[in-house]
């Protein structure tokens, strides 16, 4: 949890509550004054800079509880996404027939064929995951 | 939940006296994953039960049992 730099024990916490209050400063500073500029160096330092204290603490971030969850978390965020992707598709595909508009049939098209290239990935993914794990075909 | 796979970590911990902060540094994983062992709601890897079962210089066995009868996961 700690970072030891120059003899000064710095919290990780604390870090993260600085660079967040300096992010939203920044960014708040950056939207009001119309400087997009400003607003993407701080979102950019931010970043850079809790990289580089995380990577010093030597604190353990991630493991195989993390790991496992998230793949159970990305397989539930497939699933989700693809049901509600495609039968947006139908319904824009069924609503651009009837309507007789074809911006809105072409869009429910290109959604039914992102959920096509979402499973395809999936699959291309798994099987090159179980391989990589000794699975055999 | 790993409702098959039970632990003795807690005490073993008691018994050098051990935090979970410690325990999880020494074996390589976050706090809540140890915690989440603890309350047997997360089954370790076997690679994860034997570095926990070498940091307190006993078998898998002494440290994981395995009970029958609970829901498979």
């Amino acid at each position: 949890m700690t970072l030891h730099s120059a003899g000064v024990v710095v919290n990780l916490r604390r870090a993260k509550i600085l660079v967040t209050s300096f992010v939203c400063a920044t960014v708040a500073v950056g939207a009001t004054s119309g400087n997009m500029y400003l607003a993407l160096a701080g979102i950019v330092i931010g970043a850079l800079f809790m990289a580089l204290v995380r990577r010093r603490s030597g604190e353990v971030h991630t493991d195989e509880r993390v790991d496992a969850l998230g793949g159970r978390a990305a397989r539930a965020t497939f699933v989700i996404m693809s049901v509600f992707l495609g039968l947006l598709s139908l319904f824009f595909i069924f609503i651009g027939r009837n309507t007789g508009d074809g911006g809105i049939e072409a869009l429910g098209t290109v959604f039914c064929y992102i959920v096509c290239l979402n499973c395809a990935v999936y699959s291309i993914t798994f099987k090159y995951f179980d391989r990589e794990h000794g699975g055999e075909y | 939940m790993a409702e098959n796979i039970k632990n003795s970590i807690k005490v073993w911990r008691a018994a050098r006296d051990m935090t979970q902060e410690e325990l999880a540094r020494r074996v390589g994983v976050t706090r809540q994953t140890i915690i989440a062992i603890e309350k047997n709601r997360y089954a370790p890897s076997l690679e994860l039960a034997f570095r926990i079962a070498r940091v307190f210089g006993e078998s898998v066995e002494n440290v994981f049992r395995y009970e029958e009868g609970g829901e498979a996961r």
